[in-house]
């Protein structure tokens, strides 16, 4: 017998090369940051005892990591150079248009996506180009056109269709039903738990699922929200009541991870920058114009980011997206174009004209599939 | 930076735990799929980070990596839940025997490539002690070697040796039993 004939039969037999659905992931770290909200407060019971002088320089050292960290957070620009400082002051001197309805952020970018974000986002696209309207404001109309390597053009608007470019075939979607879901909170079988019925759209009854007494909180006061989705488990389809971030959640978290898909991206950086959770790193260029490099520190959510900017604008030109298991595993987002473009001149380029020789597929796991070639990792 | 720099920062500043979770949340998601399915994953994957965060004080700080601490806190999650995991090995081998068109009968051979053996296969597992099963199955099914497993399941190396061992001899055994050879799947002959 082989050495590992056993554990390869025991891995055949139990083999499952699925990954966790994104409301798995979003449940499971909505659960996790209730449990540290609610124990925000309370200090763990007890340290284990380190006794040997080894285990007490480790935890010096830690602690001199932490303390490093909160200094450096208190003040963003102590350690930095002369020469940062003055790329911080011309920061704050740059003048951003606040985002606006009227306006349309027009984007379009390359990427490479590196092996643990192809993992992450359940995707074979290793490289993809990618061009977007997106309007700035309600109702936040947008059109983007996804090339990605290999594979046919897609265009896909914000009514959950998608367009196959190159086949000629329209995938509609379906849409998560509109506004908010009707629920009741009840008691839970057991205390400290509550019971979050929800009344499915279009008559399907209702869905009941346990939530704790933080959910429920959360929920009362507003940092979270029940939300519908659309999810797909390989299999089906179907509508889910989540509970999802609120949209002041979802701010503070963006103050963390500048979007470069909104227009407020350059704020937002420097926002970053002030707060001491990035810094302004070194003047470089990036394929022969000038870039300051800006690197996110410590990062609460979300993975490390190095920023290309341009120093005039703190337009992005560039973002390196950091794996967690390895500094080589790197998803590189180029910009080669981003620029802001009056809604009054070019509404156009928000409309998603299918051709009436299109040919029109229902089937929702086509629309998954051409769903799953357009993850860009922005 | 390694998994324990976060979990002692964690001590002061919980948030930071949510690192943990960004890193790890996936694999003990797979291996807890594939130990009980995903609704059982779904459920414990979440909860094993929650029991780690509220468990984070006796970390050890000298493991530069959290994933044997959570690898256990996952395996004695499942142990909790036993019963249901015992049940779903016997129904994949009553499943795939009998072929009947349910749904675990369904889900039974998608999984199973080596689709004969797959009955014999979740027999002898379930069969195993839930000590034994455990140091197999996170053998099998994770990417931790034996110390990685010695400080999963809270026992010393010597004694996960021992345990791989006789789960190993009785996997062998029970699938004798059924006259499949091991070897036939990996195209070698049994030495036996």
């Amino acid at each position: 017998m082989r050495i590992d004939a056993d554990l390869d039969l025991i891995r055949e037999t139990l083999s499952d090369e699925r990954g966790p659905s994104l409301p798995a992931i979003m449940e499971a770290r909505a659960t996790l940051l209730e449990a540290i909200d609610a124990g925000a407060g309370a200090k763990p019971a007890s340290r284990r005892r380190r006794p040997s002088a080894r285990r007490v320089g480790l935890a010096c050292a830690l602690a001199a990591i932490a303390a490093l960290a909160i200094v450096s957070r208190l003040l963003p620009t102590a350690t930095q150079s002369a020469w940062a400082k003055q790329a911080l002051r011309r920061a704050a001197a740059v003048v951003i248009p606040p985002p606006s309805p009227r306006t349309i952020l027009h984007v379009a970018l390359t990427a490479t996506l590196s092996p643990l974000a192809q993992r992450a986002s359940h995707t074979t696209v290793s490289s993809l180009s990618e061009e977007a309207w997106l309007q700035q404001g309600p109702p936040w109309a947008a059109r983007t056109v996804v090339h990605p390597a290999g594979g046919p053009i897609l265009e896909e608007n914000n009514q959950a269709q998608i367009y196959d470019m190159t086949g000629n075939e329209l995938y509609p979607g379906t849409r998560a039903p509109s506004g908010k879901p009707r629920y009741t909170l009840l008691a839970g079988a057991k205390p400290g738990t509550f019971r979050l019925r929800v009344k499915l759209p279009d008559g399907g009854g209702y869905t009941t699922s346990t939530v704790t007494a933080a959910t429920v909180r959360s929920i009362r006061d507003r940092s979270d929200q029940v939300a519908w989705a659309v999810a797909w488990n390989g299999h089906r389809q179907r509508i889910l009541a989540l509970v999802v971030p609120s949209l002041r959640q979802l701010r503070q978290l963006s103050a963390q991870q500048p979007a470069p898909t909104s227009a407020s991206f350059a704020q937002e950086l420097r926002a970053l920058l002030y707060s001491g959770n990035a810094r302004v790193t070194r003047a470089t260029t990036d394929a022969g114009k000038p870039a300051i490099e800006i690197a996110s520190v410590h990062p609460e959510s979300g993975p490390r980011i190095t920023y290309y900017v341009d120093p005039k604008t703190y337009a992005p030109i560039e973002l390196d997206i950091f794996g967690y298991d390895s500094p080589k595993d790197v998803t590189r987002v180029h910009f080669t174009t981003y620029q802001t473009l009056s809604l009054a001149g070019h509404q156009r380029l928000l409309r998603f004209a299918v051709p009436s020789s299109a040919s029109v597929d229902h089937t929702p796991a086509d629309y998954w599939k051409a769903a799953g070639l357009m993850n860009s990792p922005l | 930076m390694p998994d324990r720099t976060f979990i002692a920062r964690s001590l002061d500043d919980g948030r930071e735990f949510a690192t943990v979770f960004d890193r790890h949340y996936e694999r003990i998601w797979r291996y807890l799929n594939r130990r009980a399915g995903q609704a059982v994953a779904d459920d414990l994957a979440g909860e094993t980070f929650v029991r780690a965060f509220a468990a984070r004080a006796g970390y050890d700080l000298e493991q530069r990596d959290a994933r044997p601490w959570l690898y256990g806190i996952a395996t004695n999650l499942l142990r909790e839940r036993s019963r249901s995991e015992s049940r779903r090995l016997r129904a994949y081998a009553r499943a795939a025997e009998s072929g009947v068109g349910s749904d675990v009968a369904e889900e039974a051979q998608r999984r199973v490539d080596a689709a004969a053996l797959a009955p014999a296969v979740a027999a002898a597992l379930a069969e195993l002690t839930p000590n034994d099963r455990d140091a197999l199955l996170l053998l099998a099914l994770s990417d931790l070697d034996y110390g990685g497993i010695a400080v999963a399941t809270g026992a010393p190396v010597g004694t996960v040796r021992s345990r791989l061992h006789r789960a190993r001899r009785h996997m062998r055994l029970g699938l004798e039993k059924t006259k499949f050879d091991l070897g036939d799947l990996t195209g070698e002959r049994s030495r036996t």
